[in-house]
């Protein structure tokens, strides 16, 4: 499949040959994504109800190259081009574009996200009379700029896909027309996404113009002076603010509780587990490669992020009493818990950013677990109140068990998942004795224990309770958010279970070297 | 902690700067406020009325139109430059690259974004938005109440009126 191209046309500029293979992910959402807005475009109302099974086809289709490049290990890791001897290198995006088993690893967590997503949202846009081919549409292209943000060590094409993942991520979360507290989501993400981008860009800027240019590896090599000047540290604490916006840490977290609760659910549950991954991707990118002997101001910063991410968002959490609202305080809390290892990165960069992505892979499953479990039940309830979810162990013992299962994965209590996840960043913590590590230590235990108590609360609404108005009647659960349920059920259980099969693909080697 | 001290310093000279700033100017400054002074502008046309505060969102939709165009044109501009040396490649490449964005203008189209005649519903209407019993069914939608408020079914005359909210639906 590769070369093709350039045995075509003798030409002047000499093009080093395009790996297909390693960008097809990218190419077949790329595609599949504008196949679907044109059937949209061409036959309107009457494939309406066939788009997001189109939708979610693509999906499945992009993440076959994903497990193939993945089978195909040795060719590990490959870049945009084909090293060719024969051909000389153009130089401009030599090293940007980077696909390793940790890029490989996102691509995959970024799609089953979206597809579990699709699952989530069939039936909520259907029956809501809202616009849903373009919706379907858009989150396919913020799927594609996730994927690029998984193999970018560029700050311009960072900065790129991170735009990628949120602007259709804006028009979603006001995509409930007609609700004031949807447009007051989308206006309150989109300013605050704003904001947060034109710090980044001045951030990347600082950094762009201390290396002189915007590759990573670059940047690592021209800060490499082994002393700290200020216009590196403020480049670096801009940059880190940028995502931490992305990623809702406290004190950058003040738009996610209100576009979480306003937000289309289906979407919420997007932007709370896949749009907070890309952050991270993105967060993890650029310290581990670009700023790994900055050690000693990135580690205080991120340190002091961690900390005060999970305390403030477990506190607020505990005050809640709409469960969309305490899910998204318990976002920002699980957070702090992903910053955690990247406030010890020095020297063990490797051992950091697989914590990150386990933790990364098994908070996906279990709070899209529980955003199905909430959508499933605001079906019959048409509310978040958690007095609302009383009495539901006596007419959806299955979806009682089933949430249940993902808030004792979410506070972190064995067999299921989120055990697993908490400990991996304990390990990454205690290692090496570092005070500054079992500090955050301490403190995420102390934050564990207070997480406890609103998670079980949940449960214990849920299992010994009444129902509030007395109403007993069944639930109907619709076939895809059945499987939604089904999926994120096994997947938190068998990450939980057999941690191996996380951490196997999570164990990554020379994250930082790329191409 | 030094590496951040220069930040640190930095942070207080900037409020400190903002501070002194506004505490000197309402000291130091002299006011002496004409007529002319506080009009909207110091020359020109008197404005006779505000301007509308809503536009038709046609407008916005004819300012996309132009954007994309725009920058089909700013890609190829360069491509035309190195035409011959891209060859095919590059050919087919902008072709493909122009066949995206097109593509955005006949979702335009096809959402009505230029049609300018008298408004044509195309909005979706279905008998969910009703969350009462109707004439073709009996079963009242449970979870619609309240939700459709702002939706009524509407009159060719009552709808006319609300052109601008139908056009920003219709988009």
């Amino acid at each position: 499949m590769s070369g093709t191209f350039v045995t075509l046309v003798a030409a002047e500029i000499e093009r080093p040959s395009i790996d297909w293979h390693a960008i097809a992910p990218e190419l077949i959402l790329l595609g599949g994504g504008a196949l679907v807005t044109v059937i949209d475009l061409i036959w309107l109302e009457r494939v309406r109800k066939l788009i997001p099974t189109l939708t979610s086809l693509v999906f499945l289709v992009a993440l076959i190259p994903v497990i193939t490049l993945w089978a195909d290990g040795s060719g590990l890791p490959r870049g945009l081009w084909i090293i060719d001897e024969n051909v000389p290198a153009t130089g401009v995006w030599e090293g940007a574009f980077v696909v390793d088993n940790y890029s490989l690893v996102l691509k995959g967590l970024f799609l089953l996200s979206a597809y579990v997503i699709v699952l989530l949202s069939t039936n909520y846009m259907s029956e809501g009379d809202y616009y849903d081919s373009e919706y379907y549409q858009l989150i396919a292209a913020s799927v594609l700029g996730m994927l690029v943000m998984s193999s970018s060590r560029d700050l311009i094409s960072i900065f790129v896909a991170l735009e990628l993942v949120s602007i259709p991520a804006y028009l979603m979360a006001a995509w409930r027309k007609r609700d004031l507290k949807s447009n007051e989501a989308g206006l309150k993400y989109m300013l605050m996404g704003v904001f947060a981008s034109a710090i980044l860009l001045y951030g990347m800027s600082l950094l762009y113009g201390i290396a002189g240019s915007t590759l990573l590896s670059d940047i690592a090599a021209a800060i490499d002076i082994g002393e700290s000047r200020p216009v590196i540290t403020l480049g670096i604490v801009f940059t880190i603010i940028g995502f931490g916006f992305k990623v809702s840490a406290v004190p950058f977290h003040t738009w996610a509780p209100d576009t979480y609760e306003g937000a289309p659910t289906p979407l919420t549950a997007f932007l709370a587990v896949a749009s907070k991954a890309a952050g991270f991707v993105a967060l993890i990118n650029v310290v581990i490669v670009a700023l790994p002997t900055q050690a000693n101001v990135v580690e205080p910063f991120i340190w002091v992020l961690a900390a005060i991410t999970m305390t403030v968002g477990n506190l607020i959490a505990l005050r809640q009493t709409n469960l969309v609202r305490m899910l998204a305080y318990s976002g920002v809390a699980q957070a702090g818990y992903m910053l955690a290892p990247l406030a010890v990165y020095d020297g063990i960069s490797d051992r950091a950013t697989s914590a990150v992505v386990t933790y990364l892979v098994i908070y996906a499953a279990m709070n899209l677990g529980a955003f199905a479990v909430v959508i499933i039940a605001a079906r019959k309830t048409r509310s978040a109140e958690l007095s609302s979810y009383g009495g539901m162990f006596n007419y959806a013992p299955g979806l009682t068990l089933a949430m249940t299962i993902f808030l004792f994965s979410l506070a972190g209590i064995p067999p299921v998942g989120g055990w697993w996840a908490k400990f991996e960043v304990f390990r990454v913590l205690t290692e090496g004795n570092r005070t500054s590590g079992i500090a955050l230590a301490v403190i995420a235990a102390v934050n564990s224990v207070i997480a406890a108590f609103y998670y079980l609360n949940i449960a214990k609404q849920m299992w010994f309770l009444p129902s509030p108005d007395g109403d007993n009647s069944r639930i109907a659960i619709p076939p895809a958010l059945l499987a939604a349920v089904g999926l994120t059920v096994a997947a938190t259980i068998v990450s939980g279970v057999l941690p191996g099969v996380v951490s196997d693909m999570t164990d990554f080697v020379n994250v930082a070297a790329g191409q | 902690m030094a590496q951040y001290l220069p930040l640190a310093a930095l942070l207080v000279l900037a409020a400190l700067f903002a501070f002194l700033s506004f505490v000197g100017s309402a000291l130091l400054a002299p006011r002496r406020s004409t007529e002319q002074k506080s009009a909207p502008y110091e020359c020109g046309i008197i404005p006779g009325r505000e301007p509308p505060q809503r536009f038709p969102v046609r407008f916005y939709l004819v300012a996309m139109l132009f954007i994309v165009f725009d920058i089909e044109i700013v890609f190829l501009y360069p491509w035309a430059m190195v035409h011959g040396d891209v060859g095919l490649f590059g050919l087919i490449a902008v072709l493909i690259f122009s066949a995206m964005v097109f593509e955005s203008f006949v979702y335009l189209i096809s959402k009505g974004a230029l049609d300018w005649g008298p408004l044509q519903i195309n909005q979706r209407q279905s008998e969910m938005v009703d969350a009462s019993r109707t004439a073709t069914s009996t079963i009242r939608k449970v979870g619609l109440e309240g939700r459709y408020e702002h939706a009524p079914a509407k009159t060719a005359a009552a709808s006319a009126s609300d052109e601008l909210d139908e056009t920003a639906s219709a988009a």
